[in-house]
């Protein structure tokens, strides 16, 4: 007879967000608060009363003066308020907040040591690098940054205090975008700090709090967002404000597509991407994207077909209507516009598009996405760069496998400068000619950085690169299984000498986080892409596809 | 052929080989002016091997930002090239005389020779390795093959225990097994062949007309399998090539330095002498 075993079905709160769910005095704490006083609870269903909301999605986290709260160009997943004490929001970018790249001499020391240093042992590190730093008591561990020349910073560039009472960071954790600011704590502060599974719930039931953060998006953020892209460019701030004022914000798709891409089934992906605009409907607004990716398909007899994608800062549907307004439309939609992945999109109704845009239009900006010369294989490779959302990368490593021999000079290289392992694998999917291998791609949309609880994995502002800080990698492997693409890899360490590095209370291996970091740290750039002596491997950026077209047919 | 690597070679070709064609008419015109070009060939002969030794340099310290691989490449199949023009040169178009030449000139034609068939090889590589099974990583191939070993080897005591047929235990035990348990047919896979391919399945085909129904539907498993191992078999060939020669062209490479230098100091003895 079969034997099981038994347990209590997993639940939403098993986990609380904090190191255990908040007491009921720091849940009325929170309450208090006047962006929280305004919530009704009755609202709330009884499964998922507000308090419990907020005892289970929330943490209460104390900051010293001097700490960094959140990192402009990190990908956030929550929203704080102060319940006392002053932090400021750093407009300007400062040193000593922001991972910068290393200056010329540590690159090139650094070019010196992986070319003439020992090759015998792996993933060799200094120890006496993880020496805890931590910063002020309080509820919780606080910041792993900590700047101390804050009151010049305040004296010498634009920055924005924010008191008791504040909210801040909801744009990301709501967006998906990246941090759009540094923020650190002028004063000792207390804050309260909400997951966006916990925000997304709260939006839900208390219109006020939906209503007053779709507000302060487009009062803080859109109108900036939307002058910043070629497409509004030319219009005036008057044009801008009123199209960020009477357009839809909608988010489309999957929060979290990024843990289930591997193994969703090809045969009905599109089936699983919502449709944001359909073919043959009323073609009475446009799309435009703010993050994130959509797929434009056209119907082929029972089926749908790939014919490109739209990414953030591009807008679906504009062609369309300026040739529909030339009196070359018949008022219909001509193609589809699917969510691939989570996107989150502005629907500019037709009349501020006729008004405001389409005079201000250039041929640049109507030029359609550039065709291969031969049909089929663009669109086998289309079908591919969509399905398998390598559109996402902008430093994908492409082989050409009509050139590439396999000597793995590319992969000697990669380990030559990174602790004697290479930090890709030379294979990956592949279409025709064309492998994307397994190496991070530095995507647009970096999920990866979701959910890292140290920021050790972020951004680095001056390259753009995604890099891994290896001191402040705890090894909970949350970013190499958020990585969609597999492109993260956990690795045992050893110390200088090789000799392998413990827990010294478990005498578990110690594992960091190891990925592709494009050689930032020396002189060259990316070693693998130098190193190719067949001209067969390049790390391209996969937002540009003239550039991808280009290379594939030189 | 893309229009740019075209060009790129054409010009790379059409340089080394003008120069070496000048360089190869002033040796010859030498002795009609009554000049010694030995030892202004021998010169420019020893700068070439210096550089072409300096790729492999290069290889070394991937950090570097000194020049891209495939321009290094370039450089190093040219100056290869030109070499090999300065040599014959060098040497008159001549037999060596005496057994230190000799090995030089050994040497020297057996790095050119390797050269050459490294690069020949750099071009059919690619085409090669798209032409049958998957792309595989080279240390990989023998864990795809203990892992296809293993699975026809549970098709066979399936079959033994399913359909109690020994007719595909006896042709795993005869023919299956030395074939699975390592590499094989590297000379066939060298030149494409696919005689032992078809061999095999013929082999396989022979067994069906003894086999129930789903003996025969183990056995069409079976052969799917024994067909992707000579995919690998043919991937492992190729590959082993591409890092094969290297490992002949190398170590020629690095027996050269000390002959040149041995070269050179019993040619400056032998004429400090006759002077």
């Amino acid at each position: 007879m079969a034997t099981f075993s038994r347990i209590q079905r997993p639940t939403r709160w098993d986990r609380a967000f904090g190191d255990a769910a908040l007491s009921d005095d720091d849940v009325a704490l929170i309450l208090a608060q006047p962006f929280f006083s305004q919530i009704d609870a009755s609202a709330f269903p009884g499964q998922m009363p507000l308090a419990d909301i907020l005892r289970n999605d929330s943490r209460l986290v104390r900051y010293e003066p001097g700490d960094v709260i959140i990192r402009r160009g990190d990908y956030g997943n929550s929203l704080f308020a102060t319940i006392d004490g002053t932090v400021r929001v750093l407009l300007e970018s400062v040193d000593g907040v922001q991972r910068r790249r290393p200056g010329p001499w540590r690159r090139w020391g650094r070019a010196f040591r992986s070319s003439f240093g020992s090759r015998r042992s792996v993933e060799n590190r200094d120890l006496s690098r993880y020496e805890i730093q931590t910063g002020g008591g309080g509820e919780r561990r606080a910041a792993f940054t900590r700047i101390r020349n804050l009151k010049q910073i305040v004296d010498t560039t634009q920055t924005v205090p924010l008191g008791a009472g504040e909210i801040f960071g909801e744009i990301a954790a709501l967006t998906r975008q990246p941090r759009s600011a540094d923020v650190v704590a002028e004063t000792a502060v207390t804050v309260v700090e909400i997951r966006w599974q916990g925000i997304r719930d709260i939006r839900r039931f208390a219109r006020p709090v939906r209503d007053t953060l779709n507000a302060r998006y487009r009062d803080r953020t859109l109108s900036n967002t939307l002058a910043r892209e070629p497409l509004f460019a030319s219009l005036g701030a008057e044009a801008i404000d009123a199209i960020a004022q009477q357009s839809l914000i909608e988010t489309y798709g999957e929060e979290d597509w990024y843990l289930r891409l591997q193994k969703m089934d090809l045969s009905n992906r599109l089936d699983q991407e919502p449709v944001i605009v359909a073919e043959d409907h009323q073609l009475d607004d446009v799309i435009f994207v703010l993050s994130g990716f959509g797929r434009v398909t056209e119907t082929v007899e029972e089926g749908q077909r790939t014919i490109g994608y739209v990414r953030a800062g591009e807008a679906h549907g504009i062609g369309e209507l300026a040739q529909d307004r030339q009196g070359g439309g018949t008022g219909l939609r001509r193609t589809s516009l699917r969510a691939i992945g989570t996107v989150n999109v502005l629907r500019i109704p037709s009349t501020l598009v006729d008004r405001y845009i389409v005079p201000k239009l250039s041929a640049d900006q109507l030029r359609p996405l550039p065709r291969s010369r031969a049909g089929e294989d663009a669109q086998r490779r289309l079908d591919f760069i969509v399905d398998g959302r390598y559109m996402n990368g902008t430093a994908t490593m492409l082989i050409d496998l009509t050139r590439c021999t396999g000597c793995d000079d590319c992969v000697r290289a990669c380990a030559a400068a990174h602790d004697n392992n290479p930090r890709f694998v030379r294979h990956g999917h592949s279409e025709a000619n064309l492998m994307v291998a397994n190496a991070c791609m530095h995507c647009v949309d970096p999920v990866c950085l979701i959910g890292c609880p140290t920021g050790a994995i972020r951004r680095i502002e001056e390259t753009r690169t995604v890099a891994i800080d290896d001191a402040a990698c705890i090894g909970c492997q949350t970013c190499a299984n958020s990585c969609p693409y597999s492109n993260i890899r956990m690795v045992e360490i050893r110390d200088t000498e090789g000799q392998p590095v413990l827990d010294e209370s478990t005498n578990q291996p110690i594992i960091k986080a190891t990925k592709c970091d494009l050689c930032f740290d020396t002189p060259g750039g990316p070693s693998c892409e130098r190193a190719c002596p067949h001209d067969a491997l390049i790390r391209m950026d996969m937002q540009d596809p003239f550039s991808l077209l280009k290379w594939i047919e030189r | 052929m893309s229009t740019v690597l075209t060009r790129r070679r054409i010009v790379g070709l059409s340089f080394a080989v003008l120069v070496g064609a000048v360089l190869a008419y002033g040796a010859a015109l030498g002795p009609a002016a009554l000049a010694d070009t030995h030892e202004a060939t021998g010169w420019i002969l020893l700068g070439l091997c210096l550089f072409l030794l300096l790729f492999n340099v290069r290889k070394r310290i991937p950090a570097f930002p000194v020049g891209r691989g495939h321009l290094w490449l370039q450089a190093h199949v040219y100056s290869g090239l030109l070499a090999g023009i300065v040599f014959f040169a060098h040497s008159d178009w001549r037999w060596p005389v005496g057994v230190l030449d000799w090995c030089l000139w050994i040497v020297f034609v057996g790095v050119f020779a390797t050269g050459v068939f490294g690069i020949v090889l750099s071009r059919i590589v690619p085409m090669r390795l798209n032409a049958r099974g998957e792309r595989v990583i080279f240390e990989r191939i023998p864990a795809f093959r203990r892992q296809l070993a293993r699975e026809i080897e549970g098709l066979v005591l399936r079959a033994v225990q399913e359909v109690a047929s020994s007719t595909i235990s006896e042709l795993y035990a005869k023919q299956l097994l030395p074939f699975l348990s390592a590499p094989r047919n590297f000379w066939s896979h060298a030149v494409s062949g696919t005689g032992h391919r078809l061999a095999l399945q013929n082999e396989i085909n022979a067994c069906r007309r003894y086999l129930s129904t789903e003996g025969n539907a183990i056995l069409d498993e079976i052969e799917e399998r024994v067909l992707a191992k000579d995919d690998l078999d043919y991937q492992y060939t190729w590959q082993w090539l591409v890092k094969g020669w290297l490992l002949v062209h190398l170590p020629l490479s690095c027996a050269m330095i000390p002959l040149v230098a041995v070269h050179v100091l019993v040619n400056y003895a032998f004429s400090l002498g006759a002077l």
